[in-house]
């Protein structure tokens, strides 16, 4: 009774006025759909215009005003009247003055001095990866994405401005809310993200010290806003399938024929036959010998003639069906995502609450990714001086995890389906009907490489991974990961007289990850010891205290912001890790059911840093802005006599279009020049505990044993990182923008594991290397990155937007200290001054010697001679050729050439694997509320070391599946009388010389330039009639579809797997279609 | 009011802003200093079981088990007596043609273990005369303590030293007196760039080392615990003496150390010396440790070797004595047991390569049973000498056992013109093998044939086949099953001495690339 006579009082009170109007561009005059109208005064009366822009509003009495406003135009504040009002709204010509996440804080873009860009949370929803660190690829100009690894759930790599390093991370720090992150991108649901701030340069990084120079990523969790509750739901249903295509590998007939060459060739070869006795040999003993299984109608010796299968040679029985390894390991997959978040604001506080569940199953049989995610943020401000917040996430996150790096693994499917040659089937076959062998209860049964004949003997069925089977095994091993997360980040402000406000603010991230690895004892690695189970857990705990004392002042047309502060943070992990044998149980995957313990063992790493540091922002008349930071750090992994260094960093802008001249010049609307220096650093080059001398914990016959792993270096500093840019960017014409950047970064003090000669002992049992961790060297990038859009057409209904981005990037090693002049080799490549750090460095390869089929590589004439017909090749100071190892050496036309390269050949640089240009291009059209949006990625220039093409152009001395090109190889049918060169040549098929016919070397560098359809995506607003029947606010359908497809050089080539032009048996890019809806309540 | 907050705000800021001197320094849980493992004798002891654990550690890949690889790939496979039964796959290591290919691991591999163990036992060397003793009070005993960590040091660097010189260097007869390239005498704590030695003076660094362990032991007057085989001891020195000083061609002292070194050795039993070849015995001088819980898993000596071990690579490829060789041996000598010897009817239903699975097969399992894995393939001439001791193919191996040291002095006393000391020795050394066995009369050539022959069937599969023949300067002879040998026909091959680069290793690539020393 007393609550109605409330509403009544208050109903009385409160007389109305109804206000009607329409909201149109000042520009075209189109109607603005969805403006917002609100009462000056009375935050909570508001409307939003309609789709003809029209409103009607009641507003009570006192209200005198009504503000207007919609994103990318200027507010307009309006009196209340009873008449109609036609109100314009004009574009904002401050459109990019937003506010941006910045170190320590935020910024406005106009005043920004460095190179920060944005992405928004828009660019990130319809996405659908499970990791927020994939939207970035084609979104950011000079930085690049490598998200091609096939499993769900993995995080990308990310280079933000080239490669700073050569040992140490090449990933950038990611701060999340402020806050050094030291998860996994993947433990952040891509939906929680408002922004991502990426600070290319080191003058927007500087505060951060020496963890900055290889970019920082600002990570900023969605808030909640001011208004009404904000509730909405999104739900996305989709596919995950293999995105590249195979190697063009030789079918079955085709490959017998070469491997009957291969027997041929080597007998000829390794036993001195003649080619008839040679032909017959391999008549004879290609099956008996080399492929064991003989999967046609015809008797092991009565396969070839004239070299060539027989015609009328059938595949037995069901063979043909089932000699295909991928067609059985690779599905399609189904992914599935459902986020629910609601949110809202009052004067004194906002919270905001977030769950997210995704489910990933990958395109290989055994793999996928789950994760449930919930977040919750809240901020008060309960009194003016006093403003606090705390933000909470957690997850749970399943992984089923599945070989697909490991380029050598039997486990590994990219491994044993490319390598498999193409007779050996899944399933057991009867090897005289070719019909599948079929268990008791009917069932088909896989082939572990024999069967048991009905003498009960073992017979092979494939010389080829006997005993491992890549789809039995994974279907009887198991490999999970469980991992927990929980996040919480707390500050309190308090906001002082005089402008300052001091803030302290914590984090505590924990971590845990435990993986479970099942080896079945029926077939593979842990059968010959009756099952396996390995159990390996981390423990992560990672926290950081900052405190921080803000002061900004205004007077006049000067603007002035500084800031001190001090921050500490800790790492620490736990590894804990053991593994049992013999199985009681088959297939029970936990240790309770294993008997012998092999190992058993756990220790703990840590890591920490302290950092002072300050800040000064000066801004005149917002036209002329300028800023220095300062940061002194400390890091554990240095001595205590080079722990400490200082890092700085300058900059500066002028925004043209402000002043007077200016104004003249109507179609520039905003032009801003910057530039800017600065000073960062990477102490990631460094292990834990890099300068001590260091011997790792051993046991034999349980009693304690020391080896040595680590030589000593007192004197081991971080990387520095100088650089320096100056950026450009415009808005032309009302449709342009425009931005170009150059810049220009020194890396010096490079650590580097510098190699010893192996003779000063190994620290290493994995590779067999003797290193010293060492600072040498300085290596420079620079850079022009260019990124652009245009609205091509814009009306009421129709908006074509185009934009395009390119990144030009050098690399070049510019000094190594003196006993390094001659240059580090490393593997496949050779650092050396004046040129980049990813050059290839490889034997020549010259093409082919006619005479035998030989591939000839470029004579080591440097350090080694021989003479031949009394003429001397090569450096007679050096090693002379003699004897037998003559045979290895040829001249042709007067040139020496050798067959060894690895023992007489030279090596050469032979290109950068970094790409001479990379970036992305696209196009935004909408029409109405339908909205299609196209995201290409390219690369031009680099190349790549093929080496997956390496091993299907070799024979090895089992066999295995064949490239195509194998098809040109020489035969002894091309030989020549003399010896000549083919430059074009493929060598003789030869298993027994094929290490040297296929050595490593320039033949296998190809073009690495790409062309990826990153994004294709289609999104439908659902029209306002509709939603309003079913009583919600707006509902969006979309359809997406990532890396539809993948143009290379060559069929299979990945050339986005790593940074550094390698190539492994690794899983490749998925293509994901996705379906979503989008509703807001 | 606010004044106050003010004043709290700035305190806590100045209160809060540094953290104590400590925070950063952050220790190891996983390792220990290295400077520290040399401080007193108690961890020094410590840093002898590493260079114990260096011997039996998985490196690089599957097959790389320190010791135990060198005897598989470098003594055993590419030798004249041992076949890997039709494993055809490693036709490049069985056939040595990795010699020259600087960049392969087979190449660097003895490189990288032997220097790995050099490198460990210099830091002793150098710092072990500053080690704070097990009781401070009693300096006498303190230099006693340091005297025998030493020699054990000394003794590991001279063994490790004188396998790379029978790897990597010309064999001695074609060495112009040891004048020609050697390897690199690392003996200090340096890790920079050192010139190559000859070979002369590599041997003299040996010598230099052993001399010294010796007297260091014998001034110690220690010796290693009764279960500790897998340390040296001065036994262990004289051992390695023997074999530097018989690869060296120095007659005298091989036969001078070669006695000396099986002071207080009795030979096996019978019994023992069919019992698996994974059990210390009396016999052993020195060996290699392996437990099951410390497993080396497929990578581990007797999982390439075992003819009980699970592993693929020993059911399938067995391991086999050459037929030639075993058909020397009279048949009633106990040791012929440990092959599977098939008679012509046995041999005749075997397939090319010489496996058997019929009658041959079928006798293998009902004999050998318990040496067999129970689908382990079955070829003529396998052998049932070396057994697992656990699965899937582990054990403890011995690497100096005392026969060996009988056939040092054997050899070198035929080299010393001493026929009748030789005669003794062999007969000796198999008296308790083959009860019909009598003294040989054979004297000069015949003798030194005889000598290596016993020597070649006793230690067959130890890992000396390669070396043995090497350092004879013989070719390498293997006739395939159908020319009356034993041999898969992708191994059938003679080796003459001077092919292969003299059967010796080019320097590896991670040597010569960045030691400035050497070209």
């Amino acid at each position: 009774m007393m609550l109605a006579g409330l509403f009544l009082l208050a109903g009385i009170a409160m007389a109305q006025t109804k206000v009607t109007g329409t909201v149109v561009s000042y520009e075209d005059n189109e109607p603005i759909i969805g403006a917002t109208i609100q009462a000056v005064g009375q935050a909570s009366i508001g409307t939003i215009t309609d789709y003809d822009g029209n409103f009607t509003l009641e507003v009570p009495e006192g209200v005198k005003t009504l503000k207007i406003t919609y994103v990318g135009m200027e507010p307009l504040e309006v009196a209340v009247s009873t008449k109609t009002l036609k109100i314009q709204l004009k574009n904002d010509s401050q459109i990019l003055d937003e506010v941006v996440v910045v170190a320590y804080g935020t910024q406005k873009k106009t005043s920004l001095t460095g190179s920060i860009q944005e992405v928004k949370s828009e660019a990130i929803e319809m996405r659908p990866v499970s990791s927020v660190a994939s939207a970035l690829e084609g979104t950011v100009s000079g930085v690049q994405v490598n998200s091609t690894y096939g499993a769900p759930g993995q995080d990308p790599s990310i280079r933000i401005r080239g490669v700073g390093t050569v040992n140490g991370s090449t990933s950038p720090l990611y701060v999340l809310d402020g806050v050094p992150f030291g998860g996994n991108i993947s433990d952040l649901n891509p939906q929680d993200i408002e922004s991502m701030s990426i600070l290319k340069d080191a003058a927007s990084a500087a505060l951060y010290g020496n963890r900055a120079s290889n970019g920082v990523i600002l990570i900023t969790t969605k808030k909640g806003k001011q208004g009404k509750l904000n509730v909405s739901l999104d739900i996305k249903q989709g596919t995950y399938s293999r995105g590249i295509k195979e190697y063009k590998r030789l079918g079955v007939r085709d490959w017998m024929n070469m491997e009957w060459q291969n027997l041929k060739n080597y007998a000829m070869s390794s036993s001195g036959y003649d080619l008839a006795k040679a032909e017959a040999y391999a008549n004879q003993n290609l099956i008996d010998d080399r492929l064991i299984l003989n999967i046609f109608n015809k008797d092991n010796d009565k396969l070839f003639e004239n070299g060539k299968l027989v015609a009328d040679a059938q595949i037995l029985g069901t063979y043909g069906e089932d000699l295909d390894w991928y067609d059985q390991a690779v599905r399609v997959g189904y992914r599935q995502e459902y986020n629910f978040m609601a949110n809202g604001a009052s004067d004194k506080a906002d919270y905001l609450i977030s769950l997210g569940y995704l489910d990933e199953n990958g395109y290989l049989r055994n793999s996928g990714f789950d994760r449930i995610s919930a977040r919750m943020s809240a901020n008060i401000q309960p009194k003016a001086w006093f403003k606090a917040g705390l933000n909470v996430s957690g997850t749970h996150q399943n992984f089923t995890n599945t070989n697909g790096d490991s380029s050598s693994s039997y486990t590994n499917v990219f491994n044993y389906g490319r390598n498999i040659a193409p007779i050996y089937p899944v399933h057991l076959h009867d090897v005289t009907t070719g019909d599948y062998v079929r268990d008791a209860q009917g069932h088909l049964t896989y082939d572990p490489g024999y069967y048991t004949d009905a003498n009960g003997n073992e017979q092979m069925t494939r010389n080829q991974y006997p005993d491992r089977h890549v789809i039995w095994e994974n279907e009887m091993n198991s490999d999970k990961t469980i991992r927990n997360t929980l996040n919480g980040i707390a500050y309190a402000n308090l906001i002082l007289p005089y402008g300052f406000t001091f803030m302290l603010k914590g984090s505590l991230n924990l971590r845990h990850s435990d993986n479970t690895k099942y080896y079945s004892g029926v077939i593979g690695d842990a059968k010959g010891v009756n099952g396996r189970s390995t159990r390996t857990n981390y423990r992560y705990k990672d926290y950081n205290f900052q405190q921080q004392l803000h002061w900004v002042h205004e007077f006049g047309v000067h603007s002035l912001d500084a800031l001190v502060g001090h921050e500490n943070y800790a790492w620490n992990r736990n590894y804990l890790s053991g593994n049992k044998y013999d199985e009681t149980s088959e297939g029970k995957v936990q240790w309770l059911n294993f008997n012998t313990i092999q190992s058993l063992e756990d220790f703990q790493d840590n890591y920490r840093t302290e950092s002072y540091l300050g800040r000064i922002r000066y801004g005149y008349d917002s036209k002329y802005n300028a800023e220095v930071s300062f940061r002194r750090d400390g890091s554990s992994r240095f001595s205590k006599s080079a722990r400490w260094g200082n890092f700085w960093s300058c900059g500066a802008n002028w925004v043209v279009t402000y002043e007077e001249f200016m104004k003249k010049f109507t179609w520039v609307d905003y032009l801003k020049l910057r530039a800017d220096y600065g000073e960062v650093a990477n102490d990631s080059g460094a292990g834990y505990y890099a300068y001590m001398a260091l011997s790792s914990l051993e046991r034999n016959n349980n009693s304690g044993a020391y080896v040595i792993s680590q030589f000593a270096n007192n004197d081991l500093l971080w990387e520095t990182g100088q650089s320096w840019g100056i950026g450009l960017e415009a808005r032309m014409f009302n449709r342009w923008n425009l931005n170009i950047d150059y810049f220009n970064r020194r890396n010096k003090d490079l650590i580097f594991d510098v190699y010893n000669p192996l003779s000063a002992g190994a620290t290493n049992t994995e590779v067999a290397e003797s290193t010293t961790t060492m600072n040498l060297g300085v290596i420079s990038n620079q850079g022009l990155e260019i990124s652009t859009d245009i609205d091509v057409f814009k009306n009421k209904d129709w908006k074509i937007n185009l934009s395009a981005s390119a990144t030009y990037q050098t690399n070049k090693v510019v000094k190594l200290p003196e006993q390094n002049k001659d240059g580090i080799i490393n593997g496949t490549k050779k650092i050396v001054e004046g040129k980049s750090m990813y050059m290839f460095y490889v034997n020549t390869w010259e093409g082919i010697d006619t005479y035998n089929g030989y591939s000839l590589y470029t004579f080591d004439d440097e350090k080694y001679y021989f003479e031949a017909d009394g003429v001397t090749y090569g450096n007679t100071a050096g090693t002379k050729i003699s004897g037998t190892n003559l045979n290895y050496v040829v001249v042709i036309d007067g040139v020496p050439y050798t067959y060894r390269p690895s023992t007489y050949g030279k090596k050469e640089f032979h290109g950068s694997a970094l790409p001479d240009l990379f970036g992305s291009f696209g196009a935004n059209v909408s029409w109405k509320s339908l909205t299609f949006n196209a995201l290409f990625t390219y690369q031009l220039g680099g190349k790549v070391m093929d080496s997956n093409y390496q091993t299907l152009m070799s024979v090895s001395t089992t066999p295995s599946s064949l490239h195509q090109d194998v098809l040109n190889s020489w035969t002894t049918d091309d030989a020549t009388a003399e010896h000549a060169i083919d430059r074009n040549g493929t060598p003789v098929v030869d298993r027994g010389l094929s290490t040297y016919l296929n050595a490593a070397s320039s033949r296998w560098l190809t073009s690495a330039s790409y062309l990826v359809l990153k994004n294709l995506s289609l999104t439908y607003k659902l029209p306002k009639s509709l939603t309003d029947k079913a009583d919600i606010e707006g509902a969006t359908v979309s359809l997406s579809c990532e890396n539809l497809f993948t143009l290379t050089k060559r069929q299979g080539l990945n050339p986005q797997q790593t940074f550094n032009g390698t190539q492994s048996n690794s899983l490749v890019t998925p293509r994901v279609f996705s379906i979503g809806l989008n509703i807001k309540f | 009011m606010k004044k106050y907050i003010f004043i709290v705000g700035i305190a806590s800021l100045v209160g809060l802003s540094s953290c104590s001197e400590s925070y950063l320094d952050t220790e190891p849980q996983s390792s220990v200093s290295t400077p520290s493992t040399v401080e007193s004798i108690v961890n020094a002891e410590h840093a002898i079981n590493g260079l114990c654990k260096i011997m039996t550690t998985p490196y690089i890949s599957q097959g790389f088990n320190g010791e135990g690889t060198i005897k598989t790939y470098y003594g055993n496979y590419p030798g004249n007596d041992f076949q890997k039964c039709a494993y055809t796959g490693y036709s490049n290591v069985i056939n040595g043609t990795y010699h020259t290919s600087k960049t392969s691991v087979y190449l660097y591999y003895p490189w990288f273990y032997y220097y790995k163990l050099i490198g460990n036992a210099n830091v002793i060397i150098a710092n072990i005369d500053n080690a704070e003793g097990t009781n401070k009070a009693d300096a006498n005993q303190t230099m006693r303590e340091r005297a025998f960590i030493k020699a054990q040091a000394l003794t590991f660097r001279a063994y490790a030293f004188s396998q790379l010189v029978q790897l990597y260097s010309y064999r001695w007869s074609d060495s112009n007196n040891g004048a020609t390239d050697g390897i690199v005498l690392r003996t200090d704590e340096s890790h920079g760039d050192i010139a190559l030695s000859t070979l002369a003076e590599s041997y003299q660094q040996i010598y230099a080392d052993l001399d010294e362990a010796i007297a260091l032991f014998q001034k110690s007057g220690m010796d290693r615990k009764k279960n500790e085989f897998y340390k040296p001891n001065l036994n262990v020195a004289y051992a390695v003496y023997a074999r530097a000083a018989l690869n060296r061609e120095d007659w005298a002292n091989a036969a001078k150390y070669a006695a000396l070194a099986r002071a207080g050795v009795s030979l096996m039993t019978n019994d023992q010396y069919a019992d698996g070849m994974h059990t210390a015995n009396n016999e052993w001088i020195w060996g290699v440790y392996e437990a099951e819980d410390q497993s080396l898993g497929y990578f581990a000596f007797f999982a390439y070797q075992g003819s009980n071990s699970s592993s693929s690579v020993c059911r399938t490829y067995p391991c086999a004595i050459s037929r030639e060789l075993i058909d020397q041996i009279p048949a009633t000598d106990v040791r012929r047991k440990l092959y599977l010897i098939p008679t012509e009817a046995e041999l005749k239903e075997c397939n090319s390569a010489g496996r058997s699975t019929k009658t041959l097969y079928k006798r293998a399992f009902s004999e050998y049973g318990d040496r067999l894995y129970e689908t382990s393939y079955v070829y003529v001439y396998m052998q049932f000498k070396f057994l697992a001791a656990f699965m899937p193919g582990g054990g403890s191996f011995s690497l100096i056992r005392g026969a060996e040291m009988y056939y040092v002095e054997a050899e070198a006393d035929c080299h010393l013109g001493k026929d009748a000391e030789a005669q003794q020795l062999l007969f000796e050394a198999n008296k308790d093998r083959d009860a019909a066995l009598v003294k040989s009369e054979k004297t000069g050539d015949d003798l030194l044939a005889e000598v290596r022959l016993y020597r070649r069937f006793d230690l067959w599969g130890e890992g000396f086949d390669w070396f043995d023949y090497k350092r004879w300067g013989l070719p390498i002879s293997r006739k395939a099953l159908s020319k009356g040998g034993s041999f898969h026909t992708t191994f059938a091959k003679t080796i003459q001495p001077d092919a292969e680069n003299n059967w010796t290793w080019m320097l590896p690539n991670m040597e010569t690339d960045y030691n400035e020393l050497i070209d």
